[in-house]
């Protein structure tokens, strides 16, 4: 398996694997943030590459794949609203076929902490009422309540804990906050 | 709560908050009824929520509609 790095679609190999693997977003909640048919809308990630003052500029987009099959990927930014805040796990996939592998804690969480601990004040994970599953996920671990009915999570998760709400590129989002154990 | 009345609760709500329909068997394996980790955690809320209760830690992971039954 490789990661690679992207801010922009220069990376055509890349991009094609990234337009390949988010071909398969059919879900009516989010395929206009993911799936290439919709790069002309401002939400989609697609667009957001492309654009010269895309919030990868200031971050960075992580692709998982294996001989050119894509696995999955997400994607950091500095929150242009509030230059103290990193938003992590932005925009993130995963290829049905590959998911319950915790590929995204293992390989790609990793990658991006490392990017951006020490670097922000606040290290932000987001997500809104569609994935509210994850905030209760956080919730219980934060409450330490067992987590792990079905597999036991990668423990990088656990040290992220919720927080509330705030408005984030003008909608109200979940967030969860990373704070490392010292 | 009997097996039968697990079974159809689970079948209902994998149906109604998943999609999932088709041959849901107490074998059925989660994974490849098309489940995944955080299906697996909305499922476990809605059933506490439901019932006002927690779901005991299982002393092996959840693999199948059985094993998920058992501890309900």
């Amino acid at each position: 398996m490789k990661i690679h790095h992207v801010t922009d679609l220069s990376n055509v190999a890349v991009v094609d694997i990234l337009k390949n693997g988010l071909s398969g977003c059919t879900d009516e909640s989010s395929i206009k943030n993911y799936h290439p048919d919709f790069s002309n809308d401002p939400a989609n990630l697609f667009y957001i590459l492309n654009d010269p003052n895309g919030r990868y500029q200031n971050g960075d987009y992580l692709v998982l794949e294996e001989d050119g099959i894509y696995i999955c990927s997400t994607g950091w930014n500095e929150y242009e609203y509030d230059r103290s805040i990193a938003l992590v796990m932005t925009r993130t996939y995963i290829n049905p076929k590959y998911r319950n592998r915790y590929y995204l804690g293992t390989l790609l969480l990793p990658e991006i902490l490392s990017a951006v601990n020490g670097n922000y004040q606040k290290i932000w994970m987001t997500c809104n009422q569609h994935n509210k599953s994850i905030v209760k996920w956080f919730e219980r671990n934060a409450a330490g309540k067992k987590t792990n009915l079905f597999a036991k999570w990668p423990a990088i998760y656990e040290n992220f804990k919720p927080i509330g709400m705030h408005t984030i590129y003008f909608t109200e989002q979940y967030i969860m906050e990373w704070s490392p154990d010292e | 709560m009997n097996n039968q009345e697990k079974l159809d609760f689970i079948k209902t709500t994998i149906d109604s908050r998943f999609g999932i329909r088709g041959d849901v068997s107490p074998e059925s394996n989660l994974i490849e009824l098309g489940l995944d980790s955080l299906d697996i955690v909305e499922l476990q809320i809605y059933y506490e929520e439901q019932f006002s209760c927690e779901l005991p830690d299982p002393e092996n992971p959840i693999l199948t509609i059985r094993d998920l039954m058992d501890i309900m």
